[in-house]
């Protein structure tokens, strides 16, 4: 029988999500292969044509998650949206979906290929308007050293990394607004004024 | 801004971005800072820079001027390092308490804004409030309330308080604190106490040691909201309907380290309320309330309300006064409170062995106790603290008997009588907050009659025998 490409798809991405459900459940080491072949309704061998392994699968999770990073994102609903709120919005959207992972997170961020950081760029710069090399290095920066702190933070509920990420975006954002008010990039045009609430 | 405010700000290392009459303007008002600069300022330096640089100005005078030059070369060292303690400011300004309650020390605009700085966590939009929220009670915040206003109506300790409705429909004020503070302020004392080690060899070290000490705990306990959610249930209990006093309830399973939630108490800061120009009559009701809670909270339980800060008084429109913060509460151990009790029975029965219990309750060596100009400035403190029991009814609205006791306190400092016993660090606070409170609000209260009603509920056998 032959596969189609949809159904490719289909079957991949009911791997990712039942892994993650899974993962949710019962953390990283208690879940093996078998079990997402199972949850998943395919035979194990299937399960291989698509991921070598269980690490495979969660850096496909990763990257997904990195790449559409607005899907989680969770909106006020009252008041304008400032840049900083917005933007800190969306990385506590990836940090929730990707709870499960966190253990296993630092290697898979530092890999994430180019096609998933411009992804996760574009998103940044539709709440913070167009940036330039220099704010989309500094953001990624700050973007994945929040990751690796969170997954090595050891503080009740991981409080410290959403004290970090406040204190991230706030110097990000500032300097945003710094280089606009210098003039010194007359070709970028951050929004510095209110995002509304999309929802 | 005048001078001397112009030269410290000059002083200190600012952000190259701050300009000196944006910050004047940011902290000449107590608000929720929402701007974005004005929380790079609350994370980043400033206000720590000013309480540092004002804790310098206080140190100095405990030391000989011959020592003043290696003094200030270490408070300088101190003062770059202590640019990245966000919350040293709070243990700071409560260490300097006398000092930032006298003018005549202190520029007024430092002092008035170091009133104000203390204990201001960063400001927290509405997403971070809710995933610190959500993370606390592990429920989505829907789940537990049918009303959330994603404004925050005050500022907290800590923290910022929320209007709301629980599902089950009670109006309820929320209370979130800002994420990982309670390390940050452990890593703030430490950071303190480096900074501070060339003073161990000065002479007054052990006692600051031991103030330091007193405030590190106080604050910790501050951190937890459990220890404050314990406080609010336990003062509930003080108090009877005809008070006239209401505390919140607190809605334990809403509540974590990190989330008080409590009843919405409906009433008017002192502000709103002297605004509507109320009687004589009702300043004195609401000055009498305020003293019956201070000694109900002293008397029966055995502590002190020790931030009787505006914020934290009430003014409803029924008459009744709220509490609504127990998070600044020191309780007295078994020894601090067997000084109170003879401290207070000296004062009815015996005034001759005052002099004795003061130099126990300041902790004086021999030669201290013979320095004749130093007890006689503790015992015209001690006159200053028990002038208003004394009389019939005191009227806190002249102004004199607060400037007095300011004048007592600064020439303690000037003099550098700065040693005492840690609990005397938090008591006059408790004592200057609330007379200045009585006294923003003219208040004339009978306080000697107040204090044999509440001194009755102490349970110290010798009470009765002396108020017949």
């Amino acid at each position: 029988m032959r596969v189609t490409a949809e159904t490719k798809e289909a079957t991949r991405r009911t791997i990712l999500e039942v892994t993650l459900e899974l993962l949710r459940e019962r953390g990283w080491d208690n879940v093996n292969t078998r079990e997402i072949a199972a949850a998943a309704e395919i035979a194990n061998g299937t399960l291989f044509n698509y991921f070598p392994t269980k690490e495979a699968i969660a850096g496909a999770i990763v990257a997904e998650t990195l790449g559409t990073a607005a899907a989680g994102r969770r909106r006020p609903t009252e008041q304008p949206e400032t840049t900083e709120e917005a933007l800190f919005a969306l990385i506590a959207g990836v940090i929730r979906k990707l709870r499960p992972l966190r253990s296993f997170l630092p290697a898979r961020v530092h890999d994430s290929d180019d096609r998933i950081r411009e992804e996760h760029l574009a998103e940044v710069e539709r709440i913070a308007g167009e940036l330039d090399m220099v704010q989309r290095h500094l953001y990624w920066t700050l973007f994945t050293g929040v990751l690796e702190f969170w997954a090595a933070d050891d503080s009740p509920k991981q409080e410290q990394t959403l004290a970090l990420l406040d204190q991230s975006v706030a110097l990000f954002v500032a300097s945003l607004e710094r280089n606009t008010r210098h003039e010194r990039r007359p070709a970028a045009t951050p929004r510095r004024d209110s995002v509304r609430r999309r929802s | 801004m005048n001078a001397d405010l112009q030269q410290l700000l000059a002083a200190i290392p600012f952000d190259d971005e701050a300009d000196d009459a944006e910050i004047a303007a940011l902290l000449g008002q107590r608000r929720i800072p929402t701007g974005r600069l004005a929380r790079l300022w609350t994370l980043g330096t400033m206000q720590a820079q000013i309480a540092v640089a004002y804790a310098s100005m206080w140190a100095c005078s405990l030391f000989d001027p011959s020592q003043q030059q290696l003094v200030e070369t270490h408070l300088a060292a101190a003062l770059r390092l202590a640019s990245g303690m966000i919350y040293l400011r709070g243990a700071v300004m409560k260490l300097g308490q006398a000092l930032a309650s006298y003018p005549n020390l202190v520029p007024n605009e430092i002092s008035s804004t170091l009133e104000r700085l203390h204990f201001n966590a960063p400001p927290m939009h509405f997403a971070l409030v809710r995933e610190q929220l959500e993370n606390e009670l592990d429920r989505s915040i829907a789940d537990v309330f049918s009303e959330f206003d994603e404004r925050a109506f005050a500022a907290a300790s800590l923290g910022q308080v929320h209007r709301a409705r629980l599902r089950s429909g009670e109006r309820v004020a929320v209370k979130i604190q800002y994420p990982g503070i309670a390390k940050t302020i452990e890593s703030d004392f430490r950071n303190l106490m480096l900074a501070l080690a060339p003073l161990r060899f000065t002479r007054d070290w052990d006692c600051i040691a031991a103030q330091l000490d007193d405030v590190r705990n106080v604050v910790t306990a501050e951190v937890d909201y459990y220890a404050e959610a314990d406080s609010l249930e336990r003062a509930r209990t003080w108090f009877e309907e005809t008070d006239g006093i209401v505390i919140p309830r607190v809605f334990r399973e809403h509540s974590t380290a990190r989330v008080l939630t409590m009843d919405l108490i409906d009433g008017m800061h002192a502000d709103s309320w002297l605004a509507t120009n109320p009687s004589q009559e009702q300043r004195n009701a609401f000055g009498t309330k305020m003293y019956t809670a201070s000694f109900r909270i002293y008397y029966t339980g055995h502590g002190d309300y020790a931030d009787p800060h505006p914020g934290n008084y009430l003014f409803l429109d029924d008459g009744r006064l709220g509490l609504i913060d127990f998070g600044c509460m020191r309780a007295y151990d078994e020894d601090e409170w067997q000084i109170v009790s003879d401290m207070d029975r000296a004062f009815y029965e015996d005034r001759d062995t005052l002099r004795t219990l003061l130099i126990r309750f300041c902790d004086l060596n021999e030669a201290e106790a013979r320095d004749e100009r130093r007890m006689a400035l503790l015992e015209e403190s001690f006159r200053w603290i028990i002038e208003p029991l004394v009389a019939e009814e005191f009227d806190f609205g002249n102004g004199e008997h607060l400037k007095v006791g300011m004048e007592v306190m600064a020439k303690a400092v000037a003099r550098r009588y700065t040693r005492s016993h840690p609990m005397q660090l938090m008591l006059s606070r408790t004592l200057i907050g609330l007379r200045s409170m009585l006294h923003r609000i003219g208040a004339r209260v009978r306080v000697g009659q107040i204090h044999e009603t509440e001194l009755r509920r102490s349970g110290w056998s010798w009470v009765n025998e002396v108020l017949q």
